[in-house]
């Protein structure tokens, strides 16, 4: 019902809309005022009704229109004749010139002259689409083409502000024949658009915390997912790759970790539509993506003109319930003023895993298993194949080289065309990325999309219309289970994969029939296939109408089906042929995500004498509808039916299925108050409603307040501190919520009640609550303060940005214990556990050196985050007690402390809760250390070099955390057909010997405590060369011979080289099992035309 | 123009206004947007799950909900453990695993209400009052729905105010002052406080009162449209019968005869059969039983008192106190059928109500029974000898010992009838022994009427010696677990525990 409401409104705006319709295309000198009438007539069907008596001193006009609208039309030719007109119902009568349009009169009550100029940049261009306003009234149009502009009725003599992007904006006054207006560039970053909640602003007067990462940063990198373009360059948001498999999920935490039992997750929004950032949870993909798979890989990062990070709560808070976490919004490329072109990028490079660990040979493999065998009185056994004989003893085989070191290929293009004039532009653009695996097989991630922008305004400018649409289609085709881990542990003597004739080597025992060696051939695991097919249409439209000056009212309608297919399939090949049973088996998999969303909103602008008002009214409609269908079969008679689910003998559905739904509203409003340019003043307030909350506490209010103070526009400043360009002093606080719970946590679900129960009572399946439902479910709550200081030195040529943030999130949603007198013992309820995240984020931009030949810049990031566990209330009573501790970070693991090595027993030892030494200790009172994880300091350092047509630029990446290493290997030192680590070498062997690694034993010794020590964290901090881009731009004389207007070569690299003591896998994933980050390196060509 | 000049001024009057006014609708719209805020955000529940959204839209799901109450009843130990701890406690049953922690706190009367060793005192507490919620939610849902056909709603109803009074019957018998939950809303639940056993006991008589009302006499099978042989839903006389013993135990003795007489009077529902028959799947006896459920398993009480081959063990950890098997009298059939004897080194006797100890649940041949006839009997004979109706009560008693007597022929003048010259105390006396001989082993019965008729105090300290402990009168009542105080403050654990 409420969504007749909004499609009311746009409907009744589109009615608005139609009064322009009506054109007019004349071409006449010296025309009668009675002609142009009888022409109208004759073009629009309009009558036209005039007393002749009005005609009669009427002078003739000039009368060249082309496709112009009627009322601008008689706008023209009646101003000069004191006359005017009113259109009704088809009819425009004319009439004495006494302004009667009472809404024109009323506010240009005082407007007698029409100002026309032409807007042109230092070199003389004329800058299309620069916009005009008369300060006073905020009424403004924006350039043509060719940089003129006409404004009809403004004061003489009142102030217009000509601005455009990336210039310095200008005050000038009105008169009515301007000339050419000069805009001086702004070699400013502080001038720079930036993306905001419900709006723009830029880095000069914002005064929240925000990042802008353009576009043109992100598609220096050959990546498919946009967050990997953001890793190094943004202060305060931590972005993790958890594996290098195409597709994989990014793991983003902006300002550390709010909640501890929920939702960690960005608030993510593309061009204004909210958009979920993790896929529906099947189990299907799980073994290969260990964290799910991430939705922004289907988007396609060449699409993005600009990713902005909004971290404070001034910047959040109008997000209300769901940017707890920060929010992220994605904006994507737009059409823009100029002559049409068309840009054409192709890009193809090379990839492979960046970082081995080294293992040992297959002498020293076996040397280790045979003392391991000694150590532990075991002899050797028939099913020992690595070390009896049954398998060769000389053979080496490198099989992360086989495995994981294949080359992947990486193929990206890009064309798109888009152009337009001041009323239109558009952008249709079309995308193919291709990337293939390292893994051993024809392993690929395939993505094509388009993307469509259409942008509109009426002539008045009163009307805006405006509409994206972004569709992706993706296959990412993989093997069921990651293989990093066969390649690290298989036995570096194992057989070859596969025989002569490409058949699985399942190396059958010598002097038996039907009986195998090598059942856990890798090879067979690659027959096992994940295939993920995914839909994703995203797609939005603004309309906006300007009622009357300064007051507009806008909507904005968002769609997004995302639609995932999933295979897997196990076939019987994939087994040793002594497997008699049929062990077929595939699961197929829908999830489906379908949301809209419509937010009316209405914007009102007026300067006073006391200062700009700038008013934001809005609300927000929203609802989610996700489902997962899944169903595992089994039973097939042959593998090549796997795919085909009626094949199945048996189909079973799996218990993943699911589906919900999500709805979500709000109002929301914004102030925002600007005095002399020199003060900012922000508050915000929302009031939101979530359907995953009780039906006790379903709306919840947030609000924020910010402020700036730009003090270098002080004249003691400007006199007193001369190199001192620019200065802002901002400070925001504000309440942000936390929703990403599941759906429905609140309602009492019934489970199927057969514990213990053999034949139904009465044949009547029982239904109990399987627990408490809790009505009084609610957000956390996050209360975040900043405080940020923006400095300008040498003429803005040094930008330094330093934000302090304190972020501290309670009312945590968490298991609480309750009497059982109320009929079960835990509730999920929010707790007054307090989690705080504070830091200091640094930013630099720089340039110094800007000359005509050569511009380099700098921009350096630095965040020193710091999370602590403030309170938890019955922390000592709850589970949780296992986890955390009062007063240490949220992301900490109790360890054992180790001792060393036992010179005489050969055995890891570890300290107890009363001071003595024991190789066995107790789980329960002597984890005496505590270690965290997660980065205490990271940033990243890009530098970019121009050089006449050469671009160089590079990005540094560093990280300092700690990490779980792989000093222990995967499993027990000697244990059979498992290659370990080359450290192991250094074990204990004899009484006597002082080492860190205890002897090598199959039964395990103390080993299962060492991993459960500090010993198996070390330090995981690197430097990491994340990116290199160098370009060269063809000079414009072999240019300008072709029809292009730009030809541009470059070559990027990614993941270049890593700087780390990390003795495991790649320090960023922390997991030595899963595939590391890949290197990549490629070429790329643009075209313009 | 003609009246443009008129048009004009209203023009200007109302032009001051405008931008008031569109901010007006605007600010109007956003109210009415509110206005439908809360309808827009409550989302239907999900068609994946059955909750207490979904659940009482139809008859069927409504009836499951109840029927796992009996599901659950039948599957767990729950009536096994208020047979054997209560009898434990009381001078019954004897403990012969010693090993078995949780048995041997009921038998000694250590019921700890000390945070981390009050496991066992939390067992039926918990139990207890997970049933109450299940009710609670029932009667809460069923209030609310439409969609369930008006017959199937009323009896529904009806069951669950009955299982709520029979469960609040065993917290205020086992623990007396317990807090008095009616609803499902924890944040209130769990603040509070303890009500006087009078309010519980009233709490009790007013649900049972309505379930008289709500039920009908018939039994009913699963659609509940139907009647059906299977005793195994409870009816109105379910709720008389309960009712009878409440009044009983609250000592109204006009309302105990009343009550039990109903039932009694029910002679085309309800006689009195042979004892061999007595336990047996839907005898006439029956007033309420429940189904067997459990895998190779008729009742629990017949798996847990009969011994397998190799006598009492740490599974079959009980025998029969030498005080009860004394009381029983020349000629007591009672003492044939219903005890067994394992004759190893040394003899245990055990409970033969049930004679099967396993076997398959869908040809069940004996039902584990909650309500009989027999206790109506000896609820009246009480009620009418506490009124002075001496001769009469001993009548009821009779009715009960005749049943009971042997028809062998070795015994002179087996178990024969009480006479009526009886004081008005031994004839009390006489009500309480035939309670013990004939409920032995039965859902507490020996433990309230020891502390009911405050003999307690007397039988005990003798009995504790016997097993080695030692007499405290507050132990008549279990101690509130631990847990439950240090997480709500409002309760106050019962006298006497520290």
């Amino acid at each position: 019902m409420r969504l007749t409401t909004v499609i009311l409104i746009a409907t009744l705006m589109q009615v608005s809309a139609a009064g322009f319709a009506q054109r007019l295309t004349m071409q006449k000198t010296q025309a009668s005022l009675k002609e142009v009438f009888t022409e109208i007539k004759r073009q629009t069907g309009y009558n036209v009704v005039w007393d002749s008596e009005l005609l009669k001193n009427s002078k003739p006009v000039e009368a060249k229109f082309d496709n112009e609208e009627v009322c601008k039309v008689l706008d023209q030719i009646l101003v000069k004749q004191n006359l005017d007109y009113t259109i009704a119902d088809k009819t425009i009568v004319i009439k004495e010139n006494k302004k009667t349009s009472f809404l024109e009169n009323f506010f240009d009550r005082f407007n007698n002259i029409d100002v026309s100029g032409k807007i042109l940049d230092e070199n003389g261009k004329p800058l299309p689409g620069a916009s005009v306003k008369v300060k006073k009234t905020g009424k403004g149009v924006s350039t043509d083409k060719d940089g003129r502009f006409f404004l009809r009725g403004v004061e003489e003599g009142a102030l217009l502000v000509v601005s455009f992007i990336g210039y310095l904006p200008k005050e000038v006054s009105a008169s009515a024949n301007m000339g050419s207006v000069v805009l001086e560039q702004s070699l400013s970053k502080l001038d720079e658009i930036q993306v905001i909640a419900y709006g723009i602003t830029t880095r000069r007067l914002n005064t929240s915390n925000i990042v802008s990462i353009k576009g043109e940063d992100i598609a220096k990198q050959p990546i498919s997912n946009v967050l990997l373009g953001l890793q190094g360059r943004v202060p305060g948001i931590y972005l993790g790759q958890t594996s290098g498999v195409a597709g994989a999920d990014v793991r983003v935490r902006v300002q550390g970790q709010n909640s501890l039992g929920n939702g960690n997750e960005a608030f993510y929004v593309i061009d204004g539509v909210p958009y979920i950032p993790q896929n529906l949870y099947t189990g299907i993909s799980q073994s290969i993506l260990p964290a799910g798979s991430g939705t922004l890989n289907f988007l396609n990062p060449s699409d993005i003109e600009s990713v902005e990070i909004l971290k404070d709560a001034d910047a959040t808070a109008i997000y209300g319930s769901r940017a707890a976490n920060g929010a992220i919004l994605i904006t994507t490329k737009k059409g823009k003023i100029g002559s049409t072109k068309v840009d054409l990028n192709v890009q193809s490079g090379w990839g492979e895993i960046a970082k081995k660990i080294e293992l040992l040979n297959t002498q020293q493999y076996l040397e280790i298993r045979k003392e391991a065998n000694k150590n532990a009185n075991r002899p050797v056994r028939p099913t020992d194949y690595d070390i009896n004989g049954e398998w060769d003893q000389n053979r080496y085989t490198d099989w992360q080289k086989i495995l994981i070191g294949n080359t992947s290929h990486y193929t990206n293009v890009q064309a798109s065309i888009s152009g337009g004039n001041n009323q239109t532009q558009f952008l249709v653009g079309t995308g193919y990325i291709r990337e293939s695996s390292v893994f051993l097989g024809d392993f690929a991630n395939d993505k094509g999309n388009v993307h469509m922008n259409i942008n509109h305004k009426s002539k008045d400018e009163k009307f805006t219309f405006n509409i994206n649409s972004n569709f992706l289609k993706d296959q990412n085709k993989l093997p069921s289970i990651d293989l990093t881990t066969s390649a690290i542990t298989l036995a570096p003597n194992a057989p070859p994969l596969y025989n002569e004739d490409g058949t699985i080597n399942w190396e059958p025992l010598s002097n038996a029939t039907n009986r195998y060696t090598f059942s856990t051939n890798p090879a067979a695991v690659l027959l096992r296939k994940y295939n993920a097919k995914t839909d994703n249409l995203l797609t939005n439209t603004l309309v906006g109408y300007q009622l009357i000056p300064g007051l507009t009212i806008k909507t904005s309608l968002g769609y997004n089906k995302l639609v995932t297919d999933e295979l897997y399939t196990n076939p019987q090949t994939s087994y040793a042929p002594s497997a008699t049973v049929n062990l077929r088996q595939a699961t197929y998999g829908t999830r489906k995500i379908d949301s809209w969303i419509a937010e009316p909103q209405l914007t009102y602008n007026k300067s006073f004498s006391f200062g700009d008002m700038q008013i934001l009214l809005g609300s927000t409609f929203q609802s989610t509808k996700k489902s997962v269908i899944a169903f595992d079969g089994s039973n097939y008679s042959n593998d090549e039916q796997l795919e085909n689910s009626l094949a199945a003998g048996t189909i079973v559905p799996n218990f993943n299925t699911m589906q919900s739904e999500y709805r979500y509203n709000a109002i929301f409003t914004r102030l925002n108050y600007q005095y002399q340019n020199k003060y900012v003043l922000n508050l915000t307030a929302r009031r939101d409603g979530s359907s995953r909350f009780g039906s006790a506490n379903l709306f919840h209010s947030f609000y924020s307040i910010g402020s700036a103070w730009i003090f270098s526009d002080e004249n003691f400043v400007k006199k007193n501190f001369s190199w001192l360009s620019f200065g802002k002093l901002k400070a925001s606080y504000g309440t942000t919520g936390n929703d990403q719970i599941q759906d429905y946590q609140f309602l009492n679900l019934y489970d199927i009640y057969n514990i213990n129960t053999s034949i139904p009572y009465q044949q009547i399946v029982g239904l109990l609550p399987s627990g408490h439902s809790n009505p009084y479910l609610q957000w956390e709550e996050t209360r975040k303060l900043n405080i940020g200081l923006d400095l300008g030195f040498f003429k803005n040529r040094i930008l330094a940005n330093i934000n302090f943030y304190r972020n501290r999130s309670s009312n945590q949603l968490l298991g609480a214990t309750l009497p059982n007198m109320t009929g079960f013992n835990t509730i999920l309820r929010n707790i007054p556990a307090l989690v705080e995240n504070k830091g200091w984020e640094l930013l630099i931009d720089a340039t110094p050196v800007t000359s005509e030949s050569l511009k380099w810049s700098i921009s350096a990031n630095l965040t020193l985050p710091k999370n602590t566990l403030i309170n938890y209330p019955g922390l000592d009573v709850s589970p949780d007690r296992e986890y955390y501790i009062v007063g240490q970070p949220t992301n900490l693991v109790r360890t054992f402390e180790m001792v060393g090595v036992n010179k005489e027993t050969g055995l890891y030892e570890f300290k107890t809760f009363d001071g003595k030494i024991t190789s066995t200790p107790d789980p329960q009172t002597d984890k005496l250390k505590t270690i965290t994880l997660g980065p205490t300091l990271f940033g990243g350092i890009s530098n970019n070099f121009v050089y006449k047509n050469l671009e160089l630029s590079f990005l540094f990446q560093y990280v300092k955390q700690n990490a779980r290493n792989y000093k222990f290997g995967a499993v027990y030192p000697g244990t059979v057909n498992t290659n370990q680590p080359i450290g192991i070498l250094g074990r204990w062997q004899k009484p006597g010997d002082e080492t860190s690694i205890q002897q090598v034993n199959p039964l395990g010794g103390a080993y299962q405590n060492a991993v459960l020590s500090d010993a198996a964290y070390s330090d995981g901090s690197f430097l990491r060369l994340k990116n290199i881009s160098l370009s060269y731009s063809l000079p414009k004389k072999w240019v300008d011979k072709t029809h292009l207007s730009l030809a541009k070569i470059f070559l990027h690299g990614q993941n270049i080289a890593t700087i780390t003591k990390f003795n495991g896998g790649d320090p960023e994933t922390g997991i030595p099992t899963t595939l590391p980050p890949i290197r990549m390196i490629t070429m790329c060509i643009q075209l313009t035309f | 123009m003609y009246s443009i000049n008129f048009l004009i001024e209203i023009k200007m009057k109302i032009r001051l206004s405008y931008f008031k006014s569109v901010l007006l609708i605007f600010l109007l719209g956003f109210l009415t947007v509110i206005y439908g805020c809360k309808k827009f955000i409550e989302v239907d529940a999900p068609k994946t799950s059955i909750n207490q959204e979904n659940i009482y839209t139809n008859n069927t799901n409504a009836i499951s909900a109840l029927t796992a109450i009996y599901t659950k009843m039948s599957s767990s130990t729950f009536s096994l453990q208020l047979s054997i701890y209560p009898e434990l406690s009381a001078d019954n049953l004897t403990l012969y695993d010693l090993n078995n922690s949780a048995a041997i706190t009921y038998y000694l009367n250590k019921l700890s209400p000390r945070y981390q060793t009050d496991l066992y005192s939390t067992v039926l507490w918990n139990d207890l009052y997970q049933y109450i919620y299940y009710c609670n939610s029932a009667i809460a849902g069923l209030s609310k729905t439409n969609d369930v056909s008006k017959n199937v709603k009323q009896h529904l109803m009806g069951e669950a105010y009955f299982l709520r009074a029979f469960f609040y019957f065993y917290l205020e018998n086992l623990y007396q002052n317990v807090p008095i939950v009616l609803t499902t809303d924890y944040s209130i639940n769990s603040k509070l406080f303890n009500s006087s056993a009078d309010e519980v006991l009233g709490q009790i008589e007013s649900d049972l009162k309505m379930a008289q009302n709500l039920l009908t006499n018939e039994y009913l099978d699963k659609t509940l449209d139907n009647s059906t042989q299977e005793r195994i839903r409870p009816n109105a006389m379910a709720a008389t019968a309960l009712l009878a013993r409440l009044h009983l135990f609250r000592k109204n003795w006009v309302g105990a005869e009343e009550e039990a007489s109903k039932v009694i009077n029910a002679t085309s529902l309800y006689i009195l059969p042979d004892l061999r028959s007595a336990f047996l799947k839907n005898s006439s006896e029956t007033i309420w039983a429940l189904q067997p459920v459990s895998f190779d398993v008729n009742t629990k009480e017949g798996e847990f008192y009969i011994y397998s081959s190799e006598g009492p063990n740490s599974t079959n950890y009980t025998y029969l106190s030498s005080d009860l098997l004394q009381k029983f009298e020349a000629g007591d059939d009672r003492r044939n059928e219903w005890v067994g004897a394992f004759i190893g080194g040394t003899i245990y006797y055990y409970p033969t109500k049930y004679k099967i100890k396993n076997g398959d649940p869908s040809s069940a041949n004996e039902y584990t029974i909650v309500l009989r006839l027999a206790e109506q009997y000896l609820i009246r004979a009480e009620a009418k000898i506490q009124q002075g109706k001496i001769n009469e009560g001993i009548a009821d008693i009779n009715v009960i010992r005749k049943r009971a007597r042997s028809l062998l022929q070795q015994v002179p003048n087996p178990l024969p009838e009480i006479g009526n010259d009886l004081t008005k105390e031994n004839a009390l006396e006489a009500v309480l022994n035939e309670r013990r001989l004939e409920l032995f082993t039965e859902w507490g019965f020996r433990w309230f009427d020891l502390r009911r008729t405050n003999k307690i105090d007397a039988i005990m300290p003798a009995t504790a010696i016997l097993k080695g402990s030692e007499w405290n009168s507050y132990q008549s009542l279990y101690p509130i677990p631990a847990g439950e105080i240090s997480s709500n403050i409002n309760l106050i654990q019962n006298p006497g525990y520290k």
